[in-house]
């Protein structure tokens, strides 16, 4: 079930939010706990039926890891901890790579596998990253094992169960341990929050993606100028279309009662690709932090920038390999771990300050750059378009965009364009915006609208689905 | 304010604006598909796809007895000039059998028509399923609010403004000649057919018959050097798609009725569609055999 669907704005939501309510009122909080995983499960299984099963053995296997890493102690704890590690790496593995792996295999030696015909579970690089941080830190006894029907509505709370925010156990566990309440300036503020996110992805994303797919359909084509267009198109896609997704979460969370992690805060306005990791997919940047770059570095037995550098390539390729078993992704990861790289050198050897608008958009450029590993098909495909960066003969050419894109087309798709390059570049966060707007006629009618324009795009054949269902 | 009244405002203004736009829309009925439209004239505005598949819920059944089943080919045949029979043209341009069996599933719907003209031509049948993601039916609701519904507003204020020139008759026909292209003189040795448009084909073939509608196919006319170079292709192809019709339903075979027509290149932009003076031709043919032949009164 997508948050952009009418069936979730005005049948689910409404109805789980009410169910929850009621029951953390007037109900013993265990009956509130159960609410929200039967509303998360039934949530999961609208999306995809068949992996609930998949979901609910992944909530089991790593709820009694959790209690026997908790209980042990010295080398059982370890092995305990490998043995978890290993599981869901494996059960991950099962679904994301193992048929790349097999379809190589085939490739390389010309033997016949019969590739598993396998559905890619909605949400399992989401799910199961958030349980390998649970089962760590329980190992380091940095949060209590979960009983079972809180590590269940930890790890299936419908909010972030598809697509994050990733939550860590230590923020969620102590909201989930009594039931959330909420109030009116929650809901309020999840009003202003799920308008702009809707906003952001059926508006700005969808308009940004018609002038990003053309070009990404035929790179060998394009001029210089489509190319350019192309590129940022997708970066500004892919922004409003996973920021506008986790606001919506954020907000969804906030009607129940919960806090989520941010996970956005406008990326575009970093100066350093450093900065830019701490304002994208922040959650996911957490992760990478505390869960790869930081064992890596501890591995090596002295701390220096060359072991720093090798431990973030290492670690933002391992990144990029989440997001999917194709040389493209690990050419986006790597090409960032080198960009931190660049960063770290920079900031502790040549020590010399880059003028802010200059170093603004050498991030910006850089980022565009990472994103056309990252959107395009192959590798082939990605160096063509980059390659179409470079002034050529076919410079200013826009005839492949006029004619995916009719005159009509173009100017229903401008203003969220010019919309979104300001919201990008010179807006805050939504997060910042929801919380600083005063409760006034003149933001009721604004938020009011905003609902209404999305209503309208999402009762169109506009409307796509989120970028990151797919990972 | 406090969140509270705040809250209860949004949410009553936004239940408000809805309801607003859809009572507008519904009320300016732009693809005629809520309540009493016959006798009504609606144009196509913008999108062919949407707005034919949306006349196909009440504007068609209400205002047409019969219609034209075809691909660009058939475009610009002004159905209007068919005596005895009120008949709407079905064709869109890249369409194929499958498409087209959308609007005819809505129109059969609602109305059974006296007459449906099928297009004898492996444009129709070389690929099946939806081509765009239109024609579903969201549309249906978008036509209560919808970027779809915008653009053919927008397109409307652009014709009634001059800016732009509206290219369809209230029967479906186009006035604007198609574009003129490159003859293409490659041979066939055969038509590629989609089995999942034969099946779509025979389909429609098969509720029309259900419904009491006589089904006349119709074999366009093709410029003769084009059709000598695929003489062999397209007799395969008539003897995949002929033995369709039954023995009562007849097949008008405008290549060898339309000799001067089809041996004057002139008649064609593209060597397969007719110049509107042609199409004009073709459709006073079949007016004419379809009257001859008792089918029309």
């Amino acid at each position: 079930m997508l948050f952009n669907s009418f069936h979730f704005l005005l049948l689910f939501l409404p109805l789980a939010c009410i169910a929850y309510y009621l029951s953390a009122h007037y109900l013993p909080a265990r009956v509130a706990k159960v609410v929200l995983v039967v509303a998360s499960l039934v949530f999961y299984s609208l999306g995809s039926q068949k992996a609930l099963p998949l979901l609910v053995g992944s909530i089991l296997l790593n709820y009694v890891a959790g209690k026997a890493i908790h209980g042990a102690t010295g080398v059982s704890k370890r092995y305990l901890l490998i043995g978890a590690l290993t599981a869901n790496i494996a059960f991950l593995a099962c679904f994301k790579y193992v048929n790349f792996v097999l379809g190589s295999l085939t490739a390389f030696t010309h033997w016949k596998i019969a590739l598993p015909n396998w559905e890619f579970p909605l949400g399992i690089s989401f799910f199961t990253l958030q349980q390998l941080m649970y089962v760590v830190d329980c190992s380091e006894a940095s949060v209590p094992a979960n009983d079972l029907l809180t590590h269940a509505a930890f790890v299936s709370f419908f909010p972030s169960v598809i697509s994050g925010p990733i939550t860590r156990a230590r923020q969620m566990i102590p909201q989930l341990e009594q039931p959330a309440m909420t109030d009116a300036e929650k809901i309020s503020q999840g009003i202003k929050l799920f308008a702009i996110g809707l906003f952001k992805k059926v508006v700005l994303a969808d308009a940004f993606s018609r002038i990003a797919d053309p070009g990404f359909a035929q790179p060998a084509a394009i001029s210089t100028l489509e190319a350019w267009a192309s590129s940022f198109g997708y970066t500004f896609q892919i922004y409003f279309d996973f920021s506008g997704y986790t606001d919506m979460a954020l907000a969804t969370a906030l009607f129940l009662g919960y806090t989520l992690p941010i996970n956005f805060n406008v990326p575009f306005r970093s100066h350093s690709v450093t900065e830019f990791w701490q304002r994208w997919h922040i959650t996911l940047s957490n992760f990478i932090t505390t869960y790869l770059y930081t064992p890596i570095i501890k591995s090596f037995k002295k701390g220096t920038l060359l072991n720093s550098s090798v431990a973030t390539l290492l670690a933002m390729a391992i990144a990029g390999l989440w997001h999917g078993p194709a040389a493209t992704f690990i050419a986006f990861g790597t090409l960032h771990g080198g960009g931190l790289v660049v960063n770290q050198w920079w900031r502790r050897k040549i020590k010399r300050p880059i003028p802010k608008p200059l170093a603004w958009a050498a991030t910006l450029v850089f980022v565009n750059l990472a994103f056309i590993f990252f959107r395009s098909t192959d590798m082939a495909n990605a160096w063509r378009m980059c390659a179409a960066l470079w002034p050529r003969q076919n410079l200013l050419s826009l005839a492949l965009m006029r004619q995916a894109v009719p005159l009509g087309e173009a100017l229903l798709i401008v203003i969220p364009i010019i919309v979104g390059v300001f919201m990008a570049f010179l807006g805050s966060s939504s997060t910042a915006v929801s919380q600083s707007m005063k409760p006034t006629l003149v933001t009721a009618f604004a938020t009011a609208c905003l609902i209404l324009i999305s209503m309208i795009y999402m009762n169109s054949n506009t409307a796509k689905q989120f970028v990151y269902f797919r990972f | 304010m406090n969140p509270r009244s705040w809250n209860i405002i949004v949410i009553a203004l936004t239940v408000l604006l809805a309801a607003t736009a859809a009572i507008l829309d519904y009320e300016r009925n732009f693809f005629g598909v809520f309540g009493d439209v016959k006798g009504q004239r609606y144009l196509v505005y913008d999108n062919e796809r949407t707005t034919k598949y949306l006349f196909g819920y009440n504007y068609i059944p209400s205002n047409f007895d019969g219609i034209l089943i075809g691909s660009s080919i058939s475009r610009n045949w002004n159905t209007g000039e068919i005596t005895g029979v009120r008949m709407y043209n079905l064709s869109m341009d890249g369409a194929n059998i499958s498409e087209e069996s959308l609007i005819v599933d809505q129109v059969l719907h609602r109305r059974h028509p006296k007459i449906a003209i099928i297009l004898i031509f492996p444009y129709l049948t070389e690929t099946s399923g939806r081509k765009s993601g239109f024609m579903n039916t969201q549309e249906y609701w978008g036509a209560l609010g919808s970027v779809q519904l915008l653009r053919a507003y927008g397109h409307k204020w652009l014709i009634d403004h001059g800016k732009v020139r509206e290219d369809f008759n209230e029967f479906g026909a186009r006035d604007d000649e198609p574009p003129h292209g490159q003859p293409n003189l490659q041979a066939h040795a055969e038509f590629v057919i989609d089995p999942g448009a034969l099946n779509d084909y025979s389909d429609v073939l098969a509720r029309l018959r259900s419904s009491g509608t006589k089904i006349v196919g119709v074999i366009p006319p093709t410029e003769i050097e084009h059709w000598n170079l695929d003489r062999g292709a397209y007799l395969a192809y008539y003897s995949r798609v002929l033995p369709m019709f039954h023995a009562d339903e007849p097949v008008i075979n405008l290549q060898t009725d339309l000799e001067i027509v089809v041996k004057d290149k002139s008649n064609f932009v593209d060597g397969y569609h007719l110049s509107n003076a042609a199409a004009q031709e073709v459709v006073h043919a079949i007016n004419a055999r379809l009257h001859q032949d008792g089918l029309l009164q």
